[in-house]
């Protein structure tokens, strides 16, 4: 099911989460938040593409669950880096800097 | 250890489901209350902070479904839901799942019944040690056609010596014993073994030894062999039960071996084993008494074929040596093929029978099926129109009727089982080691394949084309297209394919029933009912004739004294019991036979005073056995009316002199000098009594008076006219036979009401399996036609509505939907008798008094057919001429 808003490569959102996870645990709002931030309000994450990529990074050990408290004081399901998502994030950071920079190469010839 | 945590998160996600569904509505409510308040922060009212909130979210269903995709665990989790949605979709429909499931049991607990019983008797190795190897060794005439018999000790021994083809051969004869142990004499069934016969069997006691050879000669002979079940039974598991001494017919035995559990040679009912052996002089050791079964183990380069040429030259050279010889010639059969005897014939007809009910029964299962899958077809569109994907709904349909296909599969297991259970008890003595069938778990697996394979197969078919289907045709109406038409002709070629199977196990067993109701009519030739028989066996070591007959004139006055008992007799062979006593025949006023070729055997039964009156056996001319008639006195005989039909055709047989055995001068080197067979007069011609069973025509027999008889059987039967209970009866004759001998005892207790009965009970055992088969393949069919019918119904309703509008009568509708329902019913039928009369070839050994083409069988299983299926149709007919037109026309 692919989401008509998410202007997202294919895979690009796993990075991007994963990423955006380095520095502390987020909530899902807070994931969709930063990435916005983080791109200066240019990639935005449609919701309907978020949540079952968080599941399906949680289902393949890269990032883990846990209720917490958030900042307004309220219960909320936060998602951290797994040691196996550092690893795979490392490993799709070089896969996306080879990807990018071809990509410009390519894009520079023309 | 990450191994660990995935598979506990998949644990979770299966068992703990509706707290992960929570957790995620709780996430997502989470998320939209904070995108809610940051629109707020932005200056927008709280209302419209939430819509825009949840606008910018989209579809929460869809998400969440995205969700429950890409967490994992959907395979596991889909099958739950599938299963719960087939145990639904089987309960909203108890009248379809009650049909097909008992379908299902029948079809399939039927069938492994019935293969269970055959993989043991046709397929399975007998119980011995390569039981491949084993033969059977039998003496013929010589003829092409001579029915094979046992052999005379000197026969078995000129084999035992001269054999090249086995690697050992040993003789048996079974006999009842008077077994003495623990102060107490019962009468058990026995064999007498030549000592090399375990070796034969490949087997070895379970304590003790085996014979040895020095054994078998007479003197040494006094070493027995016991089962297992007597060993638990009668001597109470005694350890030391090895070395001691039990009597045997009167003379002291010492126990050498225990056999193990399983052992049965020649059957179950044998209990101990002694050497054969013979006294010098012994009169059964010769040439004329043929007695003995002959078992062979092939040796390591024989064949049977090649066991049959050594055995052929073998009889020949008996048969150049004693002209006179019984063995003229001499077969050889396979010990399994020998157990299988004649059981096999009827094994294959059941086997052939359950198949016809098993195809049937899938072929009723592939009708429901394709039936309910149309009816589906609106169902399937919705749920495909609501988004469902084509293999997700073939998965579920496939679900369900694999639950169907395994509920139907565990119902048939139980059948089968009870089945099983059922058979091994009420199987006749035809049927050999019922005992050992149990559920076998590879055929309930055949078939349960079978059976769930057509539940699928069928289940999916209709389904495959429905979700094809644009889901806005089949919603706005599926059923005139031109597959439904192809469906609906399948529907109505499967139905015929029943009823045409039906109908041919409605002939058999039709056939079958008419078979047994000749046999019932048949005459005896005696009164059965108030007849109680038992046997007496007096031992010939103590008996000579004079002083058994003594004994019986005293224990017939006895027993004639007995409260109830009105009239008493005594035989050597009863009536529908078998158990051949034959004796040669020739006549004094024709020409001498000139070779034993010639000579004609005849029954031969020696009876006391009263034996026919007893019996209640019509004397048809000249007299009974008088009190004239006496030891030393003119010998006399009777004959039975086929024996005067055969040996005097249009004349008459009182007054005639016959003796028992062929002219003197062609035996003479074997009888004393100068011996002459007594001379008997033909005094009276008696009815017929069935010797063999009632299925098989009276043979020529000759009755002789006891007293008049120097020759004893080995076993004598009481016959006594009484009213009152068996037991009673036999209780008060054991005591006078203990008071006249307190070492003897009676046996086989039971009246001739009961031999009458089981001496058919083979023809009732297989009458009953065939008639319940076709019962169900009748109420399989009808079932059938009722859903093609009701089913072609429910698609015509618009149709026959506006019939009824127009004023069509309710009876001329009832018709139309009949016709309809007897097409494909006459098809099969037409089909039924044809293939009836090549499958009815099948059974015509077993039928009596009825040809296998019978007109009146195939017209009352046509006509039975034809009502069934009108009823079936009628049914569903009635309704649709009830139908009120409006309601019809709106129903589409």
């Amino acid at each position: 099911m692919s989401d008509p808003r998410s202007d997202l490569l294919q895979g690009t959102l796993d990075l991007l989460i994963l990423k955006t996870l380095t520095l502390e645990p987020l909530h899902g709002w807070g994931i969709a938040k930063r990435i916005q931030q983080l791109s200066a309000e240019v990639l935005r994450v449609g919701q309907g593409s978020l949540y079952p990529a968080l599941y399906r990074l949680e289902d393949r050990g890269w990032i883990k669950a846990a209720w917490g408290i958030s900042p307004e004081g309220r219960k909320a399901k936060f998602y951290q880096l797994t040691p196996a998502g550092r690893r795979q994030l490392v490993a799709e950071t070089e896969g996306w800097r080879l990807f990018s920079g071809a990509m410009n190469q390519v894009l520079q010839a023309t | 250890m990450r191994a660990l945590t995935w598979l506990a998160r998949r644990l979770r996600l299966v068992t703990d489901r509706s707290a992960v569904e929570r957790e995620m509505t709780d996430e997502i409510r989470f998320h939209l209350d904070m995108e809610a308040r940051a629109l707020e922060r932005g200056g927008l009212s709280p209302v419209e902070a939430r819509r825009r909130a949840a606008l910018a979210f989209g579809g929460i269903e869809a998400v969440k479904e995205a969700g429950r995709d890409s967490r994992g665990g959907r395979g596991l989790d889909d099958v739950r839901q599938d299963l719960r949605y087939a145990i639904r979709s089987l309960r909203v429909r108890p009248g379809f799942t009650a049909v097909a499931l008992a379908t299902l049991a029948l079809g399939i607990g039927a069938a492994t019944t019935i293969f269970s019983v055959v993989d043991v008797i046709l397929l399975r190795p007998l119980p011995f040690h390569e039981p491949e190897r084993l033969v059977t060794v039998w003496t013929t005439n010589g003829e092409p056609e001579s029915e094979p018999m046992t052999s005379s000790p000197p026969d078995f021994r000129e084999i035992e010596t001269g054999a090249r083809t086995f690697a050992s051969v040993a003789a048996y004869t079974v006999a009842d014993m008077n077994v003495g142990a623990a102060g107490e004499t019962v009468r058990l069934s026995g064999a007498r073994v030549s000592p090399a016969l375990l070796r034969v069997l490949g087997a070895v006691p379970a304590r003790g030894r085996a014979f040895a050879p020095a054994e078998g000669e007479y003197g040494a002979h006094h070493v027995a062999l016991i089962s297992h079940a007597l060993w638990l039974g009668r001597l109470g598991s005694d350890p030391g039960a090895l070395g001691r001494r039990i009597t045997i017919d009167r003379e002291s035995y010492t126990i050498v071996g225990i056999m193990p559990a399983g052992f049965a040679f020649p059957d179950r009912r044998t209990q101990l084993w002694v050497p054969l052996a013979f006294a010098p002089g012994d009169n059964s050791n010769t040439r004329g008494n043929y007695f003995l079964q002959i078992i062979g183990r092939l040796a390591p380069d024989a064949s049977v074929a090649l066991a049959q040429q050594d055995m052929n030259r073998i009889a020949a050279g008996v048969a150049s040596r004693y002209p006179g010889a019984v063995m003229q010639g001499a077969s050889v059969v396979a010990l399994h093929d020998e157990v299988i005897g004649e059981s096999g014939t009827l094994l294959y007809v059941l086997l052939g029978a359950v198949t016809l009910l098993l195809l049937i029964a899938c072929t009723n299962i592939a009708n429901l099926l394709l039936a309910r899958g149309t009816v589906r077809r609106a169902e399937v569109a919705l749920r495909t129109s609501l988004g469902a994907t084509r293999t997700r709904l073939m998965r579920q349909l496939l679900v369900e009727n694999l639950v169907l296909g395994l509920l139907g599969a565990a119902a048939g297991a139980v059948f089968a089982a009870v089945g099983i259970e059922v058979l091994s008890r009420i199987g006749p003595a035809e049927l050999p080691r019922l005992d050992e069938v149990r559920l076998d778990s590879r055929i309930l697996a055949v078939t349960a394949i079978t059976g769930v394979a057509t539940s699928i197969l069928f289940g999916l078919v209709p389904a495959l084309g429905t979700t094809r289907v644009a889901p806005a045709d089949a919603l706005r109406d599926g059923m005139r297209t031109s597959a439904s038409a192809a469906r609906r002709r399948l529907r109505e070629a499967l139905v015929a394919a029943e009823v045409a199977i039906a109908l041919i196990l409605l002939v058999g067993a039709g056939l079958l029933l008419r078979s047994f109701g000749a046999v019932l009519r048949v005459d005896p030739g005696f009164r059965a009912d108030g007849l109680v028989t038992m046997s007496v066996a007096l031992p010939e070591s103590e008996y000579d004739a004079a002083r058994m007959w003594r004994f019986h004139d005293a224990l017939l006055e006895r027993v004639r004294a007995l409260p109830g008992v009105e009239r008493a007799a005594a035989t050597s062979a009863l009536s529908l019991q078998g158990g051949w006593w034959g004796k040669q025949i020739s006549f004094a006023d024709r020409p001498e036979a000139s070779s034993m070729d010639q000579v004609p055997a005849l029954g031969y039964r020696v009876v006391s005073r009263e034996y026919f009156l007893t019996m209640g056996v019509a004397l048809r001319r000249g007299r009974d056995f008088e009190p004239t008639d006496r030891a030393g006195g003119a010998p006399v005989a009777i004959v039975n009316e086929a024996a005067a039909r055969e040996y005097w055709p249009g004349a008459d047989p009182i007054g005639r002199t016959i003796w028992l055995g062929p002219p003197e001068r062609l035996i003479g080197s074997r009888l004393p000098d100068g011996y002459r067979f007594p001379r008997l007069e033909v005094v009276g011609v008696v009815a017929d009594e069935h010797y063999e069973s009632l299925d098989v025509p009276p043979v020529p027999e000759v009755y002789q008076l006891y007293e008049q008889v120097t020759e004893t059987p080995s076993v004598m039967y009481l016959t006594i006219r009484a009213s009152g209970n068996a037991e009673t009866i036999a209780a008060g004759v054991r005591a006078a036979v203990r008071a006249l001998d307190p070492g003897e005892t009676v046996a086989d207790v039971t009246t001739m009401a009961e031999v009458v009965r089981r001496s058919t009970a083979g023809r009732r055992f297989s009458l009953s399996l065939m008639a319940g088969f076709a019962a169900i393949a009748l109420i399989l069919a009808a079932v059938g036609l009722y859903g093609v019918v009701a089913y072609g119904v429910a698609q015509r309703r618009r149709e026959l509505g506006i019939r009824i509008a127009l004023g069509a009568t309710g009876s001329s509708v009832v018709r139309l939907v009949v016709r309809d329902g007897l097409r494909p019913a006459v098809a099969g039928a037409a089909l039924g008798l044809a293939a009836s009369v090549l499958a009815t070839q099948a059974i015509t050994t077993m039928l009596f008094g009825v040809p296998p083409i019978d007109p009146v069988t195939y017209a009352v299983v046509c006509v039975l057919l034809l009502a069934v299926a009108i009823g079936g149709s009628l049914v569903p007919a009635r309704r649709a001429s009830l139908t009120p037109p409006m309601e019809a026309l709106r129903a589409e």
